[in-house]
């Protein structure tokens, strides 16, 4: 019982966690589904989302849940610039190449962002108080954000099943010669994939900045370009579902293995969190490259 | 395929480096760009795949000359050689690690398994507490208790200059040996198919690997060169900086990826973009860098060398590998 009450709080906060987590890596599993192009400039688009909700609400006042929205259309609109400027002159084929542009451009942002608003960690704080669950203090705008991320990924799944234009990106993703040859418009469907995706990412940045209260910073992406692939592959890159549950797995296994590190006290635990975070990824590359929900 | 003007530039500025001690840190400062954009095409020019996490085996070469001026400064000059080859030897085993596992993946796969190497065994170090942990190594004291004050300085100042040269000079042959031999006719065939060079016999992950270890390898030596033995300290947070990596992509796209005299005309020119940026434009560089990329990418994918080579007649084109 002493056991259950101390991990608890950390189940808890990581099953939170990983919800944004999850949404996160939806945008890169969508985007490496349609285009088959690992976005390695993911880090960046958070980094911007955070921004967004940063500026939102110290300049204008706008809560982070209504920031989100301005998040996605911000995001969409760059999605569909990087699709337009990036990937399309450089032809889906020319992989390395790609490669390199994205991992560019995730450092121009960074620098970019570094220029415009300086170096140093930001941060804002926002409460709308909290409730006791047993024992364990949740904070509402946390717990809000969690199940707004599930939300949007039931809609996003939704979307991909129900509407002519969600069709269209799974038929892509299927087999996008034949998609061609049924009458799809792959040039336009990659386009979406790459605003919604992108989008979707930018706005996981803004709700990322729930968790994090004061550390938005120019090169924060880093971590979350690591840590969304990770999730990706965890959950089958090109799976929305698999995306979202493997980013719940992936919070817990980052929260339980932090309160581990700091039980037994050897190591710095967050750093430790990115190092298996590393490791894992390895690991599911090497022997289960499809992910959690495929066979 | 002719490898004397590359060697010759090369050799040229060693002997500058050496005679006229006071221009060896400028020197240094290009080279280190030529040479990182040599040691990158190594791998990247000749795959056609990309390492993220590249700056990783800088750090493990200046990690190694470090730990061994560090915890062994009583060894006098042998500490020299012992830690470079516990730097490159450290290298080539991480390179072994991660290639042997990711070098099994494709392309995109590839990429991905790479970008958390350089955080992975950051923060392994830093957050397990090993090698000085997040505070690093100072070796200035070491340097001078191992090699005497004056040679001490000596070799911050000339010696490391001289290594740097000497990687992208080891970097030249190496790629002139393997673009020569048997593993340059597989490398060849893997970049344009890869499934149909596994149907004639090519064992890819091996011919990759072997690109990857010997990139690694120098690279390992840079840093090596750079960090301990040129500025006399290891910090985590400066070996394993990524900018390394978009500095080595610009070098080699400017030149050229894949051609021999590439990373030394992109090197050359992309240290006056630097400098010029730095003097008008200071703590622009990265965005620039990062800018130029982009658009070489994008715009002039065959890099200037590469783009040259292709209006050449054969004869000439045998000089400009």
């Amino acid at each position: 019982m002493d056991f259950f009450s101390q991990i608890s709080p950390f189940l808890l906060s990581g099953l939170l966690l990983g919800s944004i987590y999850g949404l996160s890596a939806t945008g890169l599993s969508l985007i490496f589904g349609v285009l088959k192009v690992a976005n390695i400039a993911h880090g960046a688009f958070i980094m911007l989302g955070a921004y967004v909700a940063y500026f939102a609400l110290t300049m204008w006042g706008v809560v982070p849940f209504v920031s989100a929205i301005l998040a996605l259309a911000l995001g969409g609109a760059l999605g569909y610039l990087v699709y337009v400027a990036v990937v399309k002159p450089l032809g889906l084929k020319n992989e390395l190449n790609i490669l390199v542009a994205l991992f560019a451009l995730f450092l121009l942002m960074a620098e970019a962002a570094r220029i415009l608003w300086g170096p140093d960690f930001v941060g804002y704080t926002w409460t709308i108080g909290s409730f006791s669950l047993g024992g364990l203090i949740i904070e509402y705008t946390k717990l809000a954000g969690a199940l707004l991320a599930l939300a949007i990924v039931i809609s996003l799944e939704v979307f991909l099943r129900k509407t002519y234009a969600g069709r269209a990106i799974r038929a892509v993703v299927q087999d996008s010669v034949g998609a061609q040859v049924v009458g799809i418009n792959v040039d336009r469907v990659y386009a979406l994939a790459a605003a919604v995706g992108i989008g979707i990412t930018t706005l996981a940045g803004v709700f990322i900045t729930l968790f994090i209260p004061v550390g938005i910073n120019p090169y924060m992406g880093g971590p979350y370009t690591l840590m969304g692939f990770v999730i990706a592959v965890l959950g089958g890159l090109g799976s929305i579902m698999g995306a979202y549950l493997a980013g719940l797995v992936f919070g817990l296994i980052t929260s339980v293995g932090y309160f581990a590190f700091s039980e037994l006290g050897f190591a710095e635990p967050s750093q430790m969190a990115l190092f298996i975070a590393f490791l894992m990824l390895l690991l599911i590359l090497l022997f289960k490259p499809t992910g959690l929900l495929r066979i | 395929m002719k490898p004397w003007l590359p060697l010759v530039t090369y050799l040229s500025l060693a002997a500058v480096a050496f005679f006229m001690p006071e221009y060896s840190k400028t020197i240094a400062t290009i080279v280190f760009f030529m040479a990182l954009g040599q040691a990158v095409n190594i791998f990247v020019g000749l795959t056609g795949y990309v390492d993220f996490g590249y700056v990783a085996f800088m750090a493990m070469g200046a990690y190694g000359l470090g730990v061994v001026l560090y915890y062994m400064p009583q060894l006098g000059f042998a500490a020299l050689p012992l830690g470079l080859a516990l730097g490159v030897l450290m290298s080539i085993l991480l390179a072994a690690v991660v290639g042997g596992v990711a070098l099994r993946l494709r392309g995109a796969y590839f990429a991905i398994a790479t970008i958390g190497v350089n955080e992975g065994v950051k923060h392994l170090i830093i957050g397990a507490n090993i090698w000085g942990g997040g505070a690093g190594l100072i070796l200035g004291s070491r340097a001078f208790e191992a090699f005497g004050r004056d040679t001490a300085l000596w070799l911050a100042n000339v010696g490391s200059a001289v290594l740097v040269i000497a990687t992208g000079f080891m970097a030249v042959v190496a790629m002139y040996l393997i673009q020569v031999s048997k593993a340059g006719y597989a490398l060849a065939a893997i970049r344009q198919d890869e499934d149909a060079a596994k149907v004639m016999g090519i064992n890819p992950t091996k011919y990759k690997l072997l690109a990857f270890m010997t990139s690694a390898s120098l690279a390992g030596l840079l840093g090596a060169a750079y960090y301990p033995l040129g500025n006399l300290q290891v910090f985590p947070e400066n070996v394993f900086f990524i900018e390394y990596i978009l500095d080595g992509l610009a070098v080699m796209f400017i030149g050229g990826a894949g051609t021999v005299t590439g990373p030394i005309v992109g090197g050359a020119l992309y240290i006056i973009v630097r400098t010029v940026v730095g003097e008008l434009l200071p703590g622009y560089q990265v965005f620039v860098t990062a800018l130029v990329l982009m658009t070489t990418v994008i715009l002039l994918p065959r890099g200037i060398v590469g783009t040259l080579r292709l209006h050449l007649p054969p004869k000439l084109r045998e000089w400009l590998p």
